[in-house]
């Protein structure tokens, strides 16, 4: 196949195998008649099985290439060719998001953080140009920059975590590919981006590190021409230097240098200043206030976030705020409807309430029994106060153990024969809960884990399972079995789903290995821990439930992706299952040194916490 | 003490020396000046240098007949609550110099 791929005034031809065409849909154009460039790069089948070799004009080739590897180095040496001889206009090596007439530049170099920041902003209604080339040239007119052009290839997400984190649900599936560099994911591209004029824009330094508290310092013109200069591509190639250029697009546009630790912290800050800074383009005073600002909330937010990070304090706790007694009285009733809380008293509300209205038929049948996960924070005494008013509800503080095995307590806890669990942020469908009752009454002696079929928000796609399949770091692929159509279909056999809702009797609970740390990890585990004591694990189709993915506040928690490894390593190693294939993707993944360490590190810890 | 470029930073005894010669802008060096600051390009080096308003005005006294002393002096009759400038002076002419903006003879 041959395209070309043009970014500003500059063009590169490019031929690449028909098998690969998918990676390059919507991203090269088919030769307009004014000829092939005389810059091109050529991607072809290499003489060894799904191996790739490449050869450019003006650049070094390469042979023996993986399919990742190729994609990557192709479309680096496509970005090489295209500003390598650009004259008319800087190449900045920075991200691009846009929303309106308003752009976010985020200029930097690889490893700053470009990509995750600007899948971050996608996240949060910006489009999305290009995480690695901009092109910035002067409106000849004498009207200031213009954006001339964009680089928009394939986002190569070098941290595995952020892939799932980073794509909304219904994007899960896009096109992706496991390299050396990173993942390889081909997302829908937006309209076009050409030669745009820069009035309204905001200009983002990022700096990732891991940990580090979140910090926006305001650039004054200079230091903002100076940065832009230290990440132009081109200054070569252009007059002075490109100092016009990157002195016109500095003066004109507010910019900030940003240091952060997670992507938590960006909420409620980074989003808001952005928009604020979009629609007022505020002077250096008033930037300095606002980021001022925003750092100070961001650091009161984060500081009660920083649940199970190490060494973090519980912030949400202040020293003169009582924990709330738990709620003595037990409520022997059919069903023990559990959920466990970080901070999220909205959830737990709606999630009872919704129950509540939508299945007045079982009113007095059934227990509540919320365990607080954090019952010196701000929402405990609020979540306490609920058994005023919800018939059957229990309040049980558990600060003590955080994390995805806190729900045993709800099993602990349940007065019922039969325990439905379910995240603080999930609806279920009118009427399921008396089924489910029926279904369980129908089988008093059953070891099997129930579970149904999770709505999506357009209240029409369903995810019945999860296929055990490793992917992006996570075991478990969505699935969507056709015998759940009908909520009236008998139920059937699943091989794993995700834990947002699932019921059991509660004697036959097999557990959570009460070694797991932090969040992720127990799809799948839980399971084959069902299946090797004899239960089936199925779903039910009238068991609907709709789960709360968006946050646009963040978690309450952190997050941490090697918990989850841990956590998986634990799991399999309790139910003597074989850990070679997760070792071979997270080899894949991170790259076999790096895989080959974290897995060391952790068994080593295991064992040190076996011998205390 | 150092300048920016490694060499040593005059004594008490170098700097009475120092203090007297005149520094000279380098040539070949793009600058632009932005609300009161100053960024250069070095083509030589395709690198960027910024100057904070302070720095950029010690750089544009620095006009090849000034010298070092009559710098300092015209610094003091503009900053007089500023106290004995010498050291400062001489400490940003240092960091110019190992940026490649000046050329002391």
């Amino acid at each position: 196949v041959k395209k070309v791929i043009q970014f500003g005034s500059s063009r590169v031809a490019i031929s690449y195998p028909s098998e690969l065409r998918p990676w390059f849909e919507d991203l090269a154009t088919p030769d307009d008649g004014s000829g092939l460039p005389d810059k091109w790069v050529r991607l072809y089948q290499g003489s060894a099985p799904v191996r790739y070799d490449i050869i450019a004009s003006g650049a070094d080739g390469a042979k023996g290439l993986e399919t990742g590897e190729a994609l990557a180095t192709f479309w680096e040496r496509i970005g090489f060719l295209l500003v390598n001889e650009l004259s008319d206009a800087m190449a900045l090596h920075a991200a691009a998001v846009r929303v309106g007439d308003g752009f976010v530049l985020m200029p930097g170099s690889s490893g700053s953080g470009k990509t995750r920041l600007s899948l971050w902003y996608r996240a949060h209604g910006f489009e999305l140009g290009t995480d690695e080339i901009v092109g910035v040239g002067l409106s000849p007119n004498g009207g200031g920059p213009v954006l001339s052009g964009i680089f928009e290839r394939p986002l190569v997400i070098k941290s595995v975590a952020d892939v799932g984190e980073l794509l909304p649900p219904e994007e899960s599936n896009c096109l992706q590919q496991a390299s050396r560099f990173g993942t390889l994911v081909k997302l829908r591209t937006g309209g076009a981006w050409q030669s745009e004029r820069l009035s309204r824009g905001f200009i983002v330094f990022p700096t990732f590190a891991a940990g580090s508290q979140l910090e926006l310092t305001p650039l004054t013109a200079g230091e903002s021409c100076l940065r832009l200069l230290d990440n132009c591509l081109n200054v070569r190639n252009l007059p002075r230097g490109g100092l016009s250029l990157a002195g016109a697009l500095a003066r004109g546009v507010p910019a900030v240098s940003l240091r952060y630790g997670a992507l938590a912290q960006l909420e409620g800050t980074l989003d808001v200043l952005t928009r604020q800074v979009l629609a007022a383009r505020p002077n250096l005073d008033d930037l300095t206030a606002l980021c001022e600002a925003f750092v100070a909330r961001s650091a009161i937010r984060y500081g009660q976030l920083s649940v199970n990070a190490p060494g973090a304090t519980d912030a949400g706790s202040t020293p003169n705020r009582v924990t709330p007694a738990a709620t003595a009285k037990r409520f022997t009733r059919r069903l023990t409807v559990g959920m466990a809380t970080f901070d999220d008293y909205d959830g737990v509300y709606f999630t009872i309430q919704a129950l509540r209205f939508a299945n007045p038929e079982i009113e007095g049948a059934i227990e509540f029994v919320v365990i607080d996960n954090n019952p010196g924070g701000l929402c405990a005494q609020a979540l306490s106060d609920l058994s005023k008013w919800v018939d059957g509800y229990r309040y049980i503080p558990r600060g003590e153990w955080s994390g995805t095995s806190i729900r045993n307590a709800i099993f602990e806890e349940a007065s019922s024969p039969l325990v439905l669990c379910v995240d603080s942020h999930v609806l279920i469908a009118p009427g399921a809960l008396a089924r489910l009752i029926a279904h369980a009454d129908a089988e008093p002696d059953c070891h099997d884990l129930l579970q149904g079929p999770m709505i999506y928000d357009d209240l029409r796609n369903l995810s019945t399972h999860m296929e055990p399949r490793w992917r992006n770091g996570m075991y478990g692929i969505w699935g969507d079995d056709p015998r759940a159509s009908d909520p009236s279909s008998p139920p059937f056999e699943i091989p794993m789903h995700g834990l947002g809702l699932f019921a059991m009797r509660t004697a036959a609970w097999p557990g959570f290995n009460a070694n797991f740390r932090g969040f992720g990890g127990e799809e799948g585990y839980i399971h084959e821990k069902v299946r090797q004591r004899g239960g089936r694990t199925l779903c039910l189709p009238f068991l609907r439930w709709l789960h709360r993915f968006g946050r646009p506040l963040g978690p309450a928690y952190v997050n941490r992706w090697e918990d989850r490894i841990r956590n998986y390593v634990i799991g399999f190693e309790e139910l003597g299952l074989n850990c070679t294939e997760m070792e071979t993707h997270f080899g894949e993944l991170l790259g076999v040194e790096t895989s080959a360490r974290i897995f060391r590190e952790i068994r080593s810890s295991m064992q040190a916490e076996a011998r205390q | 003490m150092n300048f920016a470029d490694g060499t040593r930073r005059a004594s008490c005894d170098e700097d009475r020396a120092m203090i007297d010669l005149v520094p000279t802008r380098a040539a070949g060096v793009e600058c632009e000046v932005i609300d009161g600051e100053m960024v250069f390009y070095r083509p030589q080096t395709t690198s960027a240098i910024y100057l904070n308003s302070t720095a950029a005005l010690i750089w544009g006294l620095c006009d090849g007949e000034r010298s070092i002393s009559q710098i300092k002096d015209l610094l003091g009759d503009s900053y007089p609550d500023a106290g004995d400038l010498t050291e400062e002076v001489l400490n940003a002419i240092g960091e110019l110099r190992g940026s490649g903006l000046l050329v002391l003879p």
